[in-house]
């Protein structure tokens, strides 16, 4: 007959190891802060990370009434996640923003979108000054493999417009994550620019990503993995590279990106 | 050792009132996610034994105490509870999809088969969801009774009947 102090023991040492053979990658998907949405700038002096909050399936049944999980029966796992993906941005036509305001969950209009194929990456700012980052399906078009409703991040407030010496200021950064049968691995920037820079361009490992740059605001999302780098460059009327943010996807406790500014010297880096 | 306090100069022959303690400084919410972000998903993962569902789980349960972080009195305690339901959501409605969740898994090799063999695990694996929190929270997340009950939404005494229970169970399957 198995004791109590013996089956007290084995359940602990059980459980234990069992909780110890979370493997890391799914632990950092929740803990890892590059996961998160990173404001460095906050207006209110207060830094938090969201993590990835798939709320898209409550989100949208609110909103349309229709439960996000029936599609879950008709994934389409022999195509490669976001096939549709374009490396420049597209137009969005001004009738979908109403489905991309209710599939993100949200009532005011987003302040930059950035559409490439059958999904689109909003920034939206909230009525108390927050700002909400979301990944979802262009309304009218097919939902990429890899994209079930909505990913989105809830964080701290916009920042103030760039100054001299830092150009662009980095709002948020998502990286990969996820289930590889159910979700997509993508990375998403957004951040504001200063009046000079006109076009942006996220150089990733897998080639050069066009950025949505709107009033003031950049944005631009891609298909990647955990290992990529990435680096921002900011180009101004003349088509003069004035400011690059790079290291992007450091293994740090904070996102600190590199910043090389044209007449000044470099800032921030990942710690070694 | 008692600390004296010291007495404000007394007014209008008012009576000296002690000063009051500076209130502590409220945790900001990147802490909490810091401090708890591990403790969560591995109680995810052993509710569900799903690496999916576990960072579903705890994510959502952050998000759920991030919209109530100012008011709540225990966001640790509040955490527990979220991640306790919806991991108990998740098993429904992963038993209502019993169907579609077979075919994703003999695609994947995933959801619900990422654990490894363990025969105790297994036998946990058994238990009714309750008790399987019971078992859980007193032996790998240390709760006490009435943390059990806080998390599971019930009386103490139900966490007691629950554990005794699951107990006997488990030493049943153990020495079949």
């Amino acid at each position: 007959m198995t004791d109590n102090s013996t089956l007290d023991m084995d359940l602990r040492t059980c459980l234990d190891r069992q909780a110890a053979r979370l493997p890391a990658s799914v632990a950092e998907a929740v803990a890892n802060p590059r996961l998160a949405t990173v404001a460095r700038h906050p207006s209110r002096g207060r830094v938090w990370r969201s993590g990835r909050a798939r709320v898209a399936a409550v989100v949208t049944a609110v909103v349309t009434g229709a439960g996000i999980y029936l599609g879950v029966g008709v994934i389409d796992t022999s195509t490669p996640a976001f096939a549709s993906w374009t490396s420049s941005p597209e137009p969005v036509p001004a009738t979908a923003v109403g489905g991309i305001e209710a599939a993100c969950g949200q009532s005011r209009a987003p302040a930059i979108l950035d559409a490439r194929g059958n999904s689109v990456y909003a920034v939206f700012g909230t009525s108390g000054g927050d700002r909400v980052d979301c990944l979802t399906t262009l309304p009218g078009h097919r939902t990429d493999r890899g994209l079930r409703g909505a990913w989105i991040t809830h964080s701290t407030a916009m920042p103030t417009t760039p100054g001299p010496a830092e150009p662009i200021v980095l709002l948020s950064v998502k990286v990969p994550e996820g289930n590889a049968v159910h979700d997509g691995r993508f990375i998403w920037v957004s951040g504001r620019v200063s009046p000079g820079i006109t076009r942006v361009t996220v150089q990733t490992s897998g080639g050069p990503v066009r950025a949505t740059v709107r009033d003031g605001m950049f944005a631009a999302w891609w298909p990647g993995n955990d290992s990529d780098t990435a680096s921002i460059v900011g180009y101004d009327t003349a088509g003069r590279a004035v400011s690059t943010l790079s290291d992007l996807t450091c293994g740090a406790t904070t996102i600190n990106p590199r910043v090389t500014t044209t007449g000044h010297p470099p800032q921030g880096g990942c710690p070694n | 050792m008692r600390q004296l306090q010291r007495a404000e100069p007394r007014d209008r022959g008012q009576p000296a009132v002690p000063k009051p303690k500076p209130e502590p400084e409220p945790e900001l919410f990147d802490a909490f996610f810091i401090r708890e972000r591990t403790r969560a998903v591995r109680l995810a993962w052993l509710l569900t034994r799903s690496e999916a569902a576990a960072e579903d789980v705890a994510q959502d349960a952050f998000l759920a105490v991030h919209r109530r972080f100012e008011e709540l009195d225990s966001p640790s305690a509040y955490l527990s509870r979220v991640v306790v339901n919806r991991s108990r959501r998740w098993h429904a409605r992963r038993a209502r999809d019993a169907d579609m969740a077979t075919r994703l898994a003999a695609a994947s090799g995933g959801d619900g088969d990422d654990a490894g063999p363990d025969y105790l695990l297994d036998v946990i694996y058994t238990l009714p969801f309750r008790q399987r929190v019971a078992i859980v929270g007193r032996y790998w997340a240390g709760w006490s009774e009435a943390d059990i009950a806080a998390a599971l939404g019930c009386r103490p005494g139900t966490v007691k009947s629950l554990t005794s229970r699951a107990l006997t169970r488990l030493r049943n399957e153990i020495e079949r």
